[in-house]
C-alpha cells in the first residue's frame, strides 16, 4: 500500500513537472513574433543615428545570411562603420537555418569586437556587452548603448 | 600640385552642378587656354570625351593613353608588334604600342613591362613625342638643351630626355610650369597632352585643311556606373564609411557605384592583412566568413580592386615598411587573381589638429609618393583621391571630417560623395582614352 501511494505521488509529481515545463517553454506567442514590427518599436524608442535599413542582398553581403535561410528579417545599423549601433532580428525558416544564422551573426559580433578593440575604446565597450541569442527559429544580434532596454523590449515580444 | 588639386576639386563641383561649357565640350569653356587645342583634338578623334561630353582635362594622363593619342594623331598607322608583358591584344593601346615599338618610341623601357596604367610625367611625354616626330614628317633635332638654361631645375631633366625636352621647348610644343621651373617629373594632364599634340600637328603643317588623321572612335560606356560592376573596394574604417554611404545611397539610386562589392574592416592594414586568419585577426568577412584578402577577393569574383590602406600601418611600421607590406599584399592578391586590375587609392589626409607623431600628413604624402612608385613598378593604377579631399594646407577639410573631436580621419557623407564622383571621373577618363 505504501509503495502504491509512493508510486502515485511520484507519478503525479512527474506529471506536474511536465506540465510546468510545457508551461515555461515553446510558447505559442514566439511563433507569432513579427520581427519587423519589433524593429519598428525598437527604433521608435531608441533610434540609430545615421542608421541604414538593410535589404535582402545586404543581409548576404554584410552577414553572409542568404534569403533562403530567412522567413523574415529586420536589420538596421549605423552607416558610418565606426559607431557600435546595430540591430539584426531574424526569423529563420527552420531550426537548422537558425543555427546557421546564429553562427554568421556570431562571426559578425566577433569581427566587430576585433575591429574596435584598442581602436575606439568607447565603441568596443558597447560591443563587449553584446551577444547573439537564439530562441528556436528566432535569432537576434543587438549591439547598442541601449543594450539592456532593447533586450528587455525584444524579450517582451518573444515571451508574449 | 596644389593648383591641380583645387582645379580637380572645382571640376568635380562643376560636374555635380551640371556644369557650363562651350560647344560640345561640357567641361572646357571657350575662354579656357585649352579650348582651341582640345576642341580640335576631340573633333579630329585624337582624344575623346565621355558620352556626355566631358573631356576631364585636369585628369592626369597615363602612358598607355598618351601613346594611343599620339598614334591617332599620326594617322593610326598599322604595323609592329608588342613585346610588353603587361599589354594584351585586347587592350585599347595595343595597336598604338605596336606602332610605337616599331618606331623606336619606347626604346628606353627597361624590363619587359610598359606600365600603360602608370601616370606619364613631362619628360617622358617629351621623349615619346620627340621620337615620334618623324611619323609627322618632322626631323627631331639634338643638342637643343641650351635653351633650357633659364630653368632652375634643368639639372633634374633626365639625360635620356634632355634632347627631347630641349627640342620641343625650342619649338614651342612644351613650356615650363613657371618662368623658372620646367618640372620634368611633373604630371601631364589631358589638356596639356591635347595641346602638345595640336602643336605637333601644327608644326607638321597638318592643321587647317591639311591631311587630317583618320582614327577609330573609342568606346565610351553608356552607363557611367557599369565600370564598377566587377569592382571590389578593400579598405579600413575610412572605407567602412564608404560601404555604408554607398549601401544607403543605393536604396534610392540602385545603380550607384554599379554592383561594386566591399571588403572593409576597421583596423585593417596591409600589415595585419598579411597575418593568418585567427579569432583575433581583422580580415574582412566575405559573406559572413573571415578570409585572407587574397581569398576573399578571389571568392567575390571581382576583376577590379580599389584598395585604400595605410592609416593603420604608418604609425606601426613607418612609411617604407608600410609600402613594402602593401606591395607584398598586392602580390599575393594578384597571384590568386591574375587578371585582376588593381587600383591603389592614395591615403587621405588627417584633419587639422588631429595629427599624431608618426601618423601625420607629411608622412601620408610621403607614403603616397612611394605608393605611386610602387604602382609604376608593378603595373598597378594609382588613383589620387587625396587630391580632391585635401584643403589648401594639406588637411582633411572640416566639411569632410566626421570625427574632428576624435581621430580626425573619417569621412562625412559629403566627402564620400566627392570621393565617388572622383572615381567616376577617373574611370571615365581611363575609358575615354
Amino acid at each position: 500500500m505504501k509503495k502504491m501511494v509512493r508510486s502515485v505521488l511520484l507519478l503525479s509529481l512527474a506529471a506536474l513537472m511536465m506540465l510546468g515545463a510545457s508551461a515555461c517553454g515553446g510558447k505559442q506567442a514566439a511563433a507569432d513574433l513579427d520581427v519587423k514590427a519589433v524593429m519598428e518599436d525598437m527604433l521608435a524608442k531608441h533610434p540609430i543615428e545615421n542608421g541604414m535599413e538593410l535589404g535582402e542582398s545586404d543581409m548576404l553581403n554584410f552577414y553572409g545570411i542568404p534569403a533562403e535561410d530567412m522567413e523574415a528579417f529586420a536589420a538596421d545599423l549605423a552607416a558610418d562603420g565606426i559607431t557600435a549601433n546595430e540591430i539584426v532580428l531574424v526569423k529563420a525558416k527552420d531550426e537548422d537555418s537558425a543555427k546557421e544564422v546564429e553562427t554568421k551573426l556570431q562571426n559578425r559580433l566577433d569581427a566587430r569586437r576585433n575591429e574596435l578593440n584598442g581602436y575606439l575604446p568607447d565603441q568596443y565597450a558597447i560591443v563587449e556587452k553584446s551577444e547573439v541569442k537564439r530562441d528556436g527559429v528566432y535569432v537576434r544580434l543587438i549591439i547598442s548603448p541601449e543594450q539592456d532596454a532593447l533586450v528587455e523590449l525584444y524579450n517582451s515580444y518573444l515571451n508574449g | 600640385m596644389l593648383i591641380q588639386q583645387v582645379v580637380a576639386f572645382l571640376l568635380a563641383g562643376v560636374l555635380m552642378t551640371g556644369g557650363t561649357a562651350g560647344g560640345d565640350l561640357q567641361d572646357v569653356p571657350q575662354d579656357s587656354w585649352a579650348y582651341s587645342y582640345v576642341s580640335y583634338i576631340v573633333e579630329h578623334d585624337v582624344m575623346s570625351t565621355t558620352k556626355t561630353g566631358y573631356f576631364l582635362g585636369e585628369v592626369q594622363i597615363n602612358r598607355g593613353d598618351f601613346i594611343l593619342s599620339l598614334w591617332r594623331a599620326a594617322g593610326s598607322p598599322a604595323g609592329g608588334s608588342v613585346d610588353f608583358s603587361d599589354v594584351k591584344q585586347e587592350d585599347a593601346c595595343y595597336e598604338a604600342l605596336a606602332w610605337a615599338t616599331q618606331q623606336g618610341i619606347c626604346q628606353d623601357i627597361t624590363g619587359d613591362a610598359f606600365s600603360p596604367a602608370a601616370y606619364l610625367n613631362r619628360e617622358e611625354a617629351c621623349a615619346f613625342l620627340w621620337r615620334a616626330l618623324p611619323a609627322f614628317g618632322v626631323e627631331p633635332r639634338e643638342g637643343q638643351s641650351g635653351g633650357l638654361s633659364g630653368f632652375e631645375d634643368v639639372d633634374a631633366v633626365s639625360s635620356w630626355a634632355l634632347d627631347a625636352v630641349g627640342d620641343l621647348y625650342a619649338r614651342g610644343i612644351i613650356s615650363g610650369t613657371s618662368d623658372t621651373q620646367f618640372s620634368p617629373a611633373g604630371p601631364v594632364t589631358r589638356n596639356e597632352a591635347a595641346a602638345m599634340l595640336y602643336k605637333t600637328l601644327e608644326l607638321a603643317g597638318k592643321i587647317e585643311g591639311e591631311e587630317k588623321p583618320s582614327v577609330p572612335t573609342s568606346t565610351v560606356p553608356e552607363d557611367e556606373w557599369s565600370w564598377f560592376d566587377d569592382a571590389v573596394f578593400v579598405g579600413d574604417s575610412v572605407s567602412l564609411k564608404l560601404t555604408g554611404y554607398v549601401t544607403k545611397t543605393r536604396q534610392s539610386d540602385p545603380d550607384y557605384l554599379g554592383k561594386a562589392q566591399f571588403l572593409t574592416a576597421g583596423s585593417l592594414g596591409s600589415g595585419n592583412a598579411l597575418w593568418e586568419v585567427s579569432d583575433k585577426s581583422v580580415h574582412p568577412l566575405y559573406q559572413g566568413t573571415k578570409m585572407r584578402l587574397e581569398d576573399s577577393v578571389q571568392a567575390c569574383g571581382a576583376k577590379k580592386m580599389y584598395i585604400l590602406l595605410g592609416m593603420n600601418d604608418i604609425g606601426l611600421y613607418g612609411v617604407e615598411d608600410s609600402v613594402k607590406n602593401m606591395e607584398t599584399l598586392l602580390g599575393l592578391i594578384k597571384e590568386k587573381t591574375p587578371d585582376l586590375q588593381i587600383f591603389v587609392q592614395s591615403a587621405t589626409p588627417i584633419h587639422k589638429g588631429n595629427e599624431k607623431k608618426v601618423l601625420n600628413n607629411a608622412n601620408l604624402r610621403l607614403y603616397n609618393e612611394q605608393l605611386q612608385e610602387m604602382c609604376q613598378r608593378n603595373g598597378y593604377y594609382y588613383v589620387d583621391i587625396a587630391s580632391v579631399l585635401t584643403d589648401g594646407e594639406g588637411y582633411l577639410p572640416d566639411a569632410y571630417c566626421s570625427d574632428a573631436s576624435g581621430m580626425g580621419m573619417h569621412f562625412t557623407d559629403e566627402a564620400c560623395r566627392i570621393w565617388v564622383d572622383y572615381l567616376k571621373q577617373d574611370a571615365a577618363a581611363r575609358q575615354a582614352g
